[in-house]
């Protein structure tokens, strides 16, 4: 799956569904989703949560580590979950929360100073994935979010070329528009197109949406397969399947294509 | 302590307020009364022996599960005694 | 056929008198004047020991609580009951007793001469001179009137009553030959009422994980096919598989035979698009589907006999795939549409147990737990529609499917959904909610669950 969904951290029948939509990954969120007077019974309703369930790939977005991030992090880190969000994660942020924690971190990329330093931030030793943060990232730059994106183009490309550097994962920003399915559907062919690894949801309706457009396509597969048999036989470096020429680039990645359709069987 | 309160009357929520006693009051009003009437006050009973606390507590309920209830106890109770 | 203004006129020419069953149907929904009127003016008669068979008992029904609890009204015979009538009844008030029919049922047991109805009192949107009538033509609007064709062509007297005469009918549903009077009032129900209990589709984000599951378990088990029938519910899941169900047709270019039950606008845009080829229908949910059955020749009328009566050849039993809800539903399968988990009447079969029985996928979608109570239980506590009939259970935490469908469990040995026993489903949802206490029956009985074929299958008992 290629899936985040953020869920709001103080919403009870948010949080005890959560994870029924098939996520990659579950993103409870004490920030921007929970108001300031609600930020201490967000925090009392996730741990007492937590205590009752236990499920994979589950991560918090604390507030800003200056603020109130520091404590929550320190409190969280008794708690089975996989890792925190990191909000307005620079190259300082991310020295101070090493300090915090040994759990994953997914710094989110939403300022352009976290765009040129994107590498510096990728590099710190337990940062899994760095997420893309679309509507801070535009209000930081003064432009208005379109749906197509253009205006994060950059961010984009750098954060999956980076990603791929680092091998972690690039996580896209949500599309907010949540009543927009056809244009959800492009903007995350995009991400897909472009290596994205995962697209990240602030809705719940949009994560089968993603999760399909993720998952490798019966024609990919099947050719992909074709060629890594094919691959077996033909030890001399180029062939040809299916009229198209082959070499060790297309045997890899056809070897990933069936390691991702492998990975969505049976979850 | 003073009078303090949390959560929502929303779906699955519970509003928890607290407010002084001398002795152990609870007060439940919930949707699910009939069926879990007991395990709201017993989750009360005990969290309010967790953190050795005597008070009132008044309790509507729409369907939250225990854990839901307890935290809402543990926020009110802590607001209660800070703020 | 004789044309009359006033209650009193038509008692006169009635010959009414304590004992007698009187029938009415529910196209009027909660918009209904008709039902109350009747029971009213018949009470001010001093008649005792009625028996109400009315197709089904709403919200709207409230003002014939006293009659109940005074003994005008003894016993009711009904399909769906809910409201303020359900409540005084399941308290006990009512007399003598309940039977709970289905929408099969209920004709089959009037054409078997079981329940026999003295006289008629058949709501009617308009009324030609010859006595015929309709549910469209006139100023309140009803739909298609399918509940009712049964109790016009056997009650002993048939009183049509309308707040309209037309000089010609655009269709005739109702045969002017069966009609001993027509009633003409000013008014016969609240048009926006009427139609209010239409449901939008649900953005509920775990109702529509469910329908897209229910929509992938379609496909998986091979029923996503040309000529394929479906009717669904008009609970918000129920109506967002509808949805979902589109697309997927639409996708992968298949073209269905019909659709059928209760129309509404969304079944008229498939229709429209082509995605079936007819609509069986026996009530209009919306103006839409009204709009649709006047002019769409393939948008065909059906009786509620035609449509579930299980001594015809009803359309139920040529249905591939049914949506059905659930209040309750247990591990073996059996569900309960007809009391709430405290134990007051809160609906009925309907045609629950007679889609379930015709289908050949009857799949019941639900939440597995709805506000801390859990839809699956170990034993439902009234059985409106027994195990066997059911094949799939789709909730957001997995698929259960019948064990008595060996088949289904083979086509998705390999299925990418969440497969689950129903007793997993059923301890998930144990273990979110905690300790619960069932509530006990008392031992009096009040009502009993007629079956389509008029064996009952359980009884109901007093709050």
């Amino acid at each position: 799956m290629s899936s985040y969904l953020f869920v709001p951290g103080n919403n009870p029948g948010m949080v005890q569904s959560a994870h029924v939509f098939d996520a990659k990954g579950v993103i409870f969120d004490l920030e921007d989703a929970v108001s300031v007077q609600d930020k201490d019974s967000a925090k009392d309703l996730l741990k007492a949560y937590l205590e009752t369930a236990a499920f994979d790939n589950v991560y918090i977005r604390v507030n800003d580590i200056y603020d109130l991030g520091k404590n929550e992090i320190e409190e969280f880190n008794n708690f089975d979950i996989s890792g925190y969000v990191i909000p307005k994660a620079n190259t300082k942020v991310m020295s101070l929360v090493e300090k915090y924690t040994n759990k994953s971190l997914i710094p989110i990329i939403e300022t352009p100073e976290a765009v040129l330093t994107m590498k510096e931030i990728g590099e710190f030793d337990n940062v899994t994935g760095m997420l893309l943060g679309g509507e801070d990232l535009a209000t930081n730059i003064d432009v208005v979010r379109t749906l197509d994106d253009i205006e994060l183009l950059y961010a984009r490309h750098k954060l999956v070329m980076v990603c791929a550097y680092l091998g972690i994962d690039s996580i896209d920003t949500p599309f907010t528009d949540t009543d927009n399915d056809e244009s959800l559907e492009e903007s995350v062919k995009y991400s897909k197109m472009i290596g994205m690894s995962a697209r990240s949801s602030i809705h719940p309706n949009q994560i089968p949406i993603i999760n399909e457009i993720y998952k490798p396509t019966l024609e990919e597969i099947e050719f992909a397969t074709k060629v890594v048999e094919a691959a077996k036989i033909n030890d001399s470096g180029v062939f040809s399947v299916d009229g198209k020429m082959v070499d060790l680039p297309v045997i890899i990645r056809a070897k990933n294509i069936l390691k991702k359709a492998k990975a969505y069987e049976k979850n | 302590m003073k009078i303090a309160q949390a959560g929502t009357i929303e779906s699955n929520d519970a509003l928890v307020i607290v407010s002084p006693s001398d002795k152990l009051i609870v007060e439940i009003d919930s949707i699910v009364f009939d069926k879990f009437g007991d395990a709201i006050n017993q989750v009360i009973v005990d969290t309010l022996k967790e953190h050795q606390i005597t008070c009132k507590v008044v309790v509507k309920d729409k369907g939250a599960y225990d854990y839901t209830i307890k935290a809402r106890l543990i926020t009110a109770l802590r607001r209660a005694q800070n703020e | 056929m004789k044309r009359i203004n006033s209650y009193n006129e038509l008692f006169n020419l009635l010959n009414v008198e304590d004992d007698l069953t009187v029938s009415f149907h529910h196209h009027l929904r909660n918009g209904d004047y008709v039902l109350n009127k009747t029971m009213l003016e018949l009470d001010k008669l001093n008649i005792k020991n009625l028996t109400l068979a009315a197709s089904g008992i709403f919200n709207a029904h409230e003002p014939i609580v006293p009659l109940i609890e005074k003994g005008t009204i003894s016993s009711i015979y009904t399909n769906y009951l809910n409201g303020p009538v359900a409540k005084v009844v399941s308290e006990g008030k009512l007399k003598d007793k309940l039977i709970m029919q289905t929408h099969g049922g209920r004709p089959r047991s009037i054409e078997e001469g079981e329940l026999v109805i003295d006289i008629a009192f058949i709501a009617v949107s308009a009324v030609d001179k010859s006595g015929n009538g309709n549910g469209t033509d006139g100023s309140t609007v009803l739909g298609a009137l399918g509940y009712s064709i049964s109790d016009v062509e056997k009650a002993k007297q048939v009183v049509l009553i309308t707040d309209t005469v037309v000089d010609e009918l655009s269709y005739v549903e109702i045969d002017g030959k069966y009609v001993d009077y027509v009633l003409v009032l000013d008014e016969i129900g609240d048009q926006f009422l009427i139609q209010s209990g239409t449901t939008s589709i649900t953005r509920n984000p775990v109702s529509l994980k469910i329908a897209r599951d229910t929509v992938s378990v379609i496909e998986e088990t091979g029923y996503l096919k040309n000529g394929l029938s479906f009717q669904t519910g008009a609970g918000g899941t129920s109506l967002a598989v509808a949805k979902y169900l589109k697309k997927k047709m639409i996708k992968n270019n298949i073209k269905g035979s019909f659709a059928s039950g209760g129309i509404t606008g969304y079944l008229v845009d498939m229709l429209e698009e082509g995605l079936f080829d007819e609509l069986y229908d026996v009530q209009c949910f919306d103006l839409d589907a009204v709009r649709s059955l006047k002019k769409n020749k393939n948008h065909h009328l059906m009786s509620a006999s035609e449509y579930a009566n299980p001594l015809t050849s009803p359309i139920v039993d040529k249905l591939d795939i049914m949506i059905l809800g659930a209040t309750e539903i247990d591990v073996n399968f059996n569900v309960n549409v007809t009391t709430a988990s405290d134990g007051y009447i809160i609906g009925g079969s309907g045609g629950h147990s007679d889609t379930a029985a015709g289908s050949k996928l009857a799949i019941v979608v639900t939440n597995l737990v709805k506000a801390r109570t859990p839809i699956i239980v170990d034993e439902v506590l009234t059985k409106t529609t027994p195990g066997k009939d059911i094949d799939i259970l789709v909730t957001e935490y997995g698929i259960a499917i019948n064990p008595l469908r060996g088949d289904l469990l083979n086509k998705l040995e390999d299925s990418e959904l969440k497969i689950k026993t129903i007793e997993e489903l059923r301890s998930i949802a144990s273990n979110l909610v905690g300790k619960e206490k069932r509530l006990k029956k008392s031992n009096d009985v009040i009502g009993y669950v007629e079956y389509r074929d008029g064996n009952i299958i359980d009884k109901i008992y007093k709050v």
